[in-house]
């Protein structure tokens, strides 16, 4: 089993969902899930910083994708094909009718706060999942 | 006015000071919204039309996080030379201000304050870009400034 989940958020500086991912990944990674978080970033994947290139060939990786491109799962691809579950932000807070109109990228509301926390969560069950695992990065949900 | 600068931070998710830059891009656009346009490191990375074109268009500032300066790699990959690359634990040294205690997902006052370093040099360099005179900052730290380069002076 594994012992830690990589979390790679897109981060999109001009979105109000890279900014909710970005903030449900630090909450998963800081309150739900302390000592079984790693946070893979995207800049640094790209400029091959090791520790990140480690992240994601050693442990599952789920992607929090703030851009409908899927942009972190790109790159993430570009290492390792074993990415364990990709989350379409927008579309996963469509199917619970979570609406953010009342954030920004810069800033979140109390809905897009709700919404931060929300996918947390759901991030949460799916380390869960993937913690129990024997075969990590095989079982793939893409919301 | 058809003049821009564009801002890209590092925004990266691992450290505090990530955050921080992140924080300052933010603080330079709201305070020359007119004049700056935001570049997101991801949609860089992946190619995204709209934003080569914006990186590759405009004078370019970008905010490098911490020692492996992703922010500056990915334009080199891009083949994009920015106009003045800021790193930020230099001025974090130069002005002497204590991160402990900062967390990634809300800035505290020293996280603000940082930032608000950062954007102060930003800013006063975007007016002398705009003005087409060399940024003054390197009298002061050791940034790399690039804006005489004749290329990036066609950008304006």
């Amino acid at each position: 089993m594994p012992e830690k989940v990589c979390i790679v958020p897109s981060s999109e500086l001009t979105t109000v969902f890279g900014k909710i991912g970005r903030q449900a990944s630090y909450i998963v990674c800081e309150d739900l899930k302390p000592g079984k978080i790693v946070l893979g970033c995207m800049p640094a994947l790209f400029s091959n910083v090791q520790e990140d290139v480690d992240f994601i060939i050693r442990y599952p990786v789920i992607t929090l994708e703030g851009h409908p491109m899927h942009h972190a799962a790109k790159l993430v691809k570009k290492y390792s094909q074993a990415i364990s579950a990709e989350i379409d932000i927008e579309n996963l807070l469509k199917e619970v009718n979570i609406e953010v109109l009342d954030s920004s990228a810069e800033k979140l509301g109390p809905n897009g706060e709700k919404a931060a926390k929300f996918l947390a969560e759901y991030t949460a069950k799916q380390v869960d999942k993937l913690l129990l695992c024997s075969r990590p990065g095989l079982e793939h949900s893409n919301f | 006015m058809n003049k821009k600068i564009a801002i890209m931070p590092c925004n990266g998710v691992g450290r505090v000071v990530s955050t921080i830059t992140r924080e300052a891009a933010y603080k330079i656009h709201s305070q020359r919204p007119d004049t700056t346009i935001l570049i997101s490191s991801p949609d860089l990375i992946a190619d995204n039309p709209e934003t080569l074109l914006n990186a590759k268009k405009h004078p370019l500032i970008v905010i490098d996080g911490c020692k492996p300066r992703c922010g500056s790699n990915i334009l080199k990959v891009k083949g994009i030379k920015p106009a003045l690359e800021i790193y930020a634990p230099l001025v974090c040294a130069d002005k002497k201000i204590p991160l402990s205690g900062e967390t990634r997902s809300k800035l505290g006052l020293k996280g603000a304050w940082l930032a608000e370093a950062i954007t102060e040099i930003a800013i006063q360099a975007i007016d002398d870009i705009l003005s087409n005179k060399i940024p003054t900052i390197q009298k002061n730290l050791p940034f790399k400034v690039y804006v005489y380069n004749e290329e990036i002076l066609s950008r304006l």
